[in-house]
């Protein structure tokens, strides 16, 4: 556009100077220009007609994996000189082959083929369509135009596998499943001992018990296992977060969300997820591959958010678990957070706690320093405290260290242990 | 100019800046040599002080640099004709010095690409049709310097005012159509 009014008014000026000076050279040389934006006209783009198709593969990724993308591109419309088209990529993703810009002469049923390569962070990456720049060989005449080609690039949660989580609600659903139901049957943990029913299997029968009572049998009871519902809470409040330069804090909550999620799915356990951040996202409890794919799609879009309402815990809907059902919370947490934890217990919950510890997670980015390792020792000692309440309120913690993987430390510290090795009081 | 795109440079035969810094130097010489016939030394001093602008566009990567030279290479051609420099010499020079002013445009354009497909056909398409448009002109100004017609002033007038019309129109339409 700026070259045509340059041109218009130096061809302007030249051919009235030259009648105001009656100086016919200086109208000759306008001829030169004159022609030069001539071929704008003659040359120039006419309607873009393009038909963009898209192609991702893979769509769905796991963090910093490649994936390609395939632009064909067909002109429908005239011939096209010199055409310009850009991807228009969101600004998280990084190219790391080929490039999401071409420019090329572009004949009448041509169909090119605009080819590259991306990876990015966990998130949903939707992709709109394509900038398309047509001008003239001059670039005198120009035409721009944006052709939608959408597109969604799924770049999932990094899933850590763990073995098994041992939970202990108070109440489970009707299916088996692998979570101790504290109800006696058929199962593999010694529940108690009880009278002998008609049916029940010899080898069942408790003979020392029996050798105690005189005319009556007595037989050992299992516990039975079954499924449970889980209520998985994420902490997306953004005063929770911690950032450096090494990364986030929530990047680690949300790994560990997923790992548990997997997990518990993979065991048949009604799972639902409630993010808690700027808004509420909730994911309504479900069973099976489904409902993993509902948790896994919650997880790769979440972000950290401030809310006014949100801002502390108080506010979380606890109506929408089942009641006396597992809540599984994944927090850096907060000192305010306690009463409410405490608050979900008294009303029948079996909470527990996953807290990527946020000190150590900083001080991996400060410099060693006096001052640090004092106020690291005096946080320390403050999250001790915190965590003393919470046990003491009957809530499992678990404090990991983020330079640990989470299916190391998760595998530690939740593995189940054997009713006989675990200390008076309880574990974790 | 940006000059950072790999298919521009070493990698490819054509390299628009390059040409259009070779045609750049034409224009000099050949606005050089009327003016310098003619002895007016000041003005092949500005013709020479244009060299200086292309070479803070090419450091500084200020591409409207060029435009500013191109501009003032108009002014010499015209001026060249008030002061009776010979009208073939300022003629190549305009031509060249738009040769210049579209190569350093297009060289701008390309660096905003990715990837130029076929860069060699592109590029020589491409100047193929400068090499024409500029011929043409070319022949046609000087057809025009040497054609002498006999016009009242009323025809003068009436030639002039359809002329400004007729560009005026071709430009707005160009305006109109162009986003």
């Amino acid at each position: 556009m700026i070259r045509t009014l340059i041109l218009s008014i130096l061809i302007y000026t030249l051919i009235l100077a030259g009648l105001a000076t009656f100086t016919n050279g200086v109208i000759a040389i306008s001829i030169l220009l004159i022609l030069y934006l001539a071929s704008g006209i003659v040359f120039g783009p006419g309607k873009i007609v393009l038909e963009i198709e898209r192609e991702i593969n893979p769509e769905r990724v796991s963090p910093d994996a490649p994936v390609e993308i395939i632009l064909t591109i067909t002109n429908l419309g005239s011939h096209i000189d010199e055409a310009l088209f850009v991807d228009n990529l969101p600004p998280n993703l990084e190219v790391v082959q080929g490039t999401t810009s071409l420019m090329t002469e572009f004949g009448e049923n041509q169909i090119k083929e605009l080819r590259y390569t991306v990876k990015g962070k966990r998130g949903i990456y939707h992709i709109n369509g394509v900038n398309v720049t047509a001008n003239d060989a001059f670039a005198i005449f120009r035409r721009k135009e944006f052709i939608p080609a959408q597109g969604s690039i799924f770049i999932m949660p990094y899933v850590p596998k763990i073995r098994h989580v041992d939970i202990r609600p108070r109440q489970t659903r009707v299916y088996s499943g692998n979570v101790p139901a504290r109800v006696g049957g058929p199962g593999v943990e010694f529940f108690g001992v009880r009278e002998y029913h008609w049916g029940d299997a010899l080898h069942r029968i408790n003979w020392k018990a029996t050798a105690r009572h005189n005319h009556s049998l007595y037989s050992n009871e299992y516990e039975q296992e079954r499924v449970a519902d889980v209520g998985l809470i994420l902490d997306a409040r953004k005063c929770c977060d911690v950032r450096t330069p090494n990364g986030t804090l929530f990047e680690h909550l949300i790994t560990s969300t997923a790992a548990l999620t997997d997990t518990l799915i993979k065991a048949g356990n009604r799972v639902g997820l409630l993010v808690y951040g700027g808004f509420l996202d909730w994911t309504f409890p479900g069973y099976g591959k489904v409902q993993r794919e509902r948790i896994f799609q919650a997880l790769t879009r979440a972000q950290t958010g401030d809310s006014l309402v949100f801002e502390k815990l108080e506010n979380l809907p606890t109506k929408v678990f089942p009641t006396h059902s597992q809540l599984i919370l994944f927090s850096p947490l907060l000192d305010d957070d306690i009463p409410i934890l405490v608050r979900l217990r008294a009303r029948g919950y079996q909470v527990m706690i996953i807290s990527p510890d946020p000190i150590q997670f900083q001080c991996d980015s400060l410099q060693d320093s006096y001052a640090r390792e004092l106020g690291t020792r005096l946080a320390r000692i403050e999250r001790k405290l915190l965590f003393n309440k919470l046990r003491h309120a009957g809530i499992v913690v678990m404090n990991w260290d983020v330079r640990t993987p989470f299916d190391q430390a998760m595998n530690m510290a939740l593995r189940r242990i054997p009713m006989w090795s675990q200390p008076p009081g309880g574990r974790l | 100019m940006t000059r950072t795109n790999s298919s521009i440079g070493s990698k490819t035969m054509y390299d628009p800046w390059l040409l259009s810094w070779l045609n750049l130097i034409l224009a000099t010489i050949f606005f050089g040599i009327g003016y310098g016939r003619q002895e007016i030394w000041y003005m092949l001093a500005i013709v020479c002080a244009i060299i200086l602008l292309w070479i803070v566009a090419g450091v500084r990567n200020w591409f409207w640099v060029t435009t500013v030279a191109f501009i003032l290479h108009t002014i010499v051609a015209a001026a060249g004709f008030f002061l009776s420099v010979e009208s073939f010499w300022l003629i190549l020079g305009l031509m060249f010095a738009l040769f210049a002013w579209d190569l350093a445009s297009l060289t701008q354009r390309l660096s905003c690409a990715g990837h130029i497909e076929s860069h060699n056909k592109f590029f020589a398409l491409h100047f193929r049709r400068l090499v024409v448009t500029g011929g043409l002109g070319v022949i046609l100004a000087v057809l025009a310097l040497n054609f002498n017609l006999q016009f009242s002033f009323g025809w003068l007038v009436l030639l002039g005012l359809l002329s400004v019309l007729g560009i005026s129109y071709a430009i707005r339409y160009i305006l109109r159509m162009s986003q």
